[in-house]
């Protein structure tokens, strides 16, 4: 029995309620999972990373039933959870360290293309109701646009935005020069746009561009 | 795949896509980056192609060990997802009276902030009366009180009446078929959340 049909087994007794299975995903995954944080979360301490992939582990043990393994691996299903707890983590923080900028963010409004106002109503991530509609239609599209790149694109907007690697650490971690990367990872945000410029839900992001 | 492995493939990729000798970086267009920036944070890793997420695994995979006491409590956040999850699926009532009890909240209290006679909503509450006598507003009230979201609360009213069709079962699916007027029920909770 392959490493994959171990781990499938397991989140099936997960699934089916089983109690045995907190154990086993831990001694499984555990060790990887704050490998993990800790890679992405460098500038935090290891009593953060903890707690990072504790509420991590606690969410995606919540959801497991979400998970569907002909998408991927719980492995790298595990490790959205770790992302977004981190994100969760930095953004509860710099609230303690700063309102102040919260408050300057909600008081200067960014402009869009043709010159409106992108109201804090109908683009903010951050609103205690969760993203707006318009923030979850762009996180949708955003999320068919990944797989219709190259692989070395996805790979590298993986790296750089959603992981947040910086460019030397992707560049050492991929084996080329960090000015490589930097190109590599511009073409391929390039790219990205201009996939989400196809999708009509990105229209009131990139006005005139979608058919 | 190891990370030798990983690192081979994706140079194979990289030289597939060369680099080009004269790279002019265009001005990226600050408002629409910082947006997809935002989405890209939001973004299901799972929605990377497979080859994506094997060489992201092959080429980024670390492990830490894990001290005794740290394991101790990765073990009971694991325990604490499994009870949530457990209470996640339980029918509507009996999740929000979950809800209610962890945040030490009276249920007179509620009943008068969702403008539900209090006898009706304990009834209600302990499983003894049907839900819909509060009618699609009434649910969806007592709902938001406790802001749980539409996509926690509709399985769990639809785990509600499947019960209610087998009450001698321990639990039920949330995606039993329901009879034509229960279901007409769930989508005008649904709407009115949705629409909140």
């Amino acid at each position: 029995m392959s490493d994959d049909d171990l781990d499938n087994d397991l989140v099936r007794a997960a699934q089916a309620g089983q109690d045995h299975a907190s154990a086993f995903l831990v001694s499984r995954f555990g060790p990887r999972v704050l490998g993990y944080c800790r890679s992405i979360a460098t500038d935090l301490t290891d009593v953060d990373h903890e707690r990072i992939v504790e509420l991590a582990i606690e969410n995606a043990v919540r959801k497991i039933d979400r998970f569907d393994p002909n998408r991927g691996k719980f492995g790298t299903w595990i490790r959205t959870f770790v992302l977004h707890a981190v994100q969760d983590w930095r953004r509860g923080h710099a609230r303690l360290v700063s309102l102040d900028d919260e408050e300057r963010r909600i008081s200067e409004p960014a402009t869009d293309a043709v010159g409106a106002v992108l109201t804090e109503a109908n683009l903010t991530t951050t609103t205690e109701e969760g993203p707006s509609e318009h923030v979850r239609q762009l996180v949708a599209a955003v999320n068919e646009a990944l797989p219709k790149l190259r692989t070395t694109d996805q790979l590298i907007i993986t790296m750089r935005d959603i992981e947040g690697r910086s460019v030397e650490e992707t560049a050492a971690s991929l084996k080329i020069r960090p000015d490589a990367c930097r190109q590599r990872h511009h073409r391929a945000r390039v790219r990205l746009m201009d996939v989400l410029r196809s999708d009509p839900r990105c229209a009131i992001f990139l006005p005139g561009d979608t058919a | 795949m190891n990370n030798n492995d990983a690192l081979a493939r994706l140079h194979e990729l990289f030289d597939e896509d060369p680099l080009d000798e004269q790279h002019d970086e265009h001005d990226r267009d600050g408002v629409i980056d910082e947006l997809v920036d935002d989405a890209l944070l939001q973004a299901d890793l799972l929605s990377l192609s497979q080859e994506t997420q094997e060489l992201l695994l092959g080429l980024t995979e670390s492990s830490s060990s894990l001290e005794p006491l740290t394991r101790k409590r990765l073990v009971g956040a694991a325990d604490r997802g499994m009870a949530r999850r457990r209470d996640d699926a339980s029918p509507l009532p009996r999740l929000l009276f979950v809800i209610r009890n962890r945040d030490n909240q009276e249920l007179e209290m509620v009943a008068a902030s969702v403008n539900v006679e209090y006898g009706m909503l304990r009834a209600i509450e302990r499983g003894e009366c049907d839900i819909r006598v509060l009618g699609a507003g009434g649910v969806a009230s007592w709902i938001q009180f406790f802001g749980v979201p539409a996509d926690t609360a509709i399985p769990a009213l639809r785990a509600t009446f499947a019960l209610a069709a087998d009450p001698d079962r321990a639990s039920a699916s949330a995606t039993e078929t329901l009879l034509a007027e229960q279901d007409k029920f769930v989508d005008e909770v649904s709407e009115i959340l949705n629409n909140a």
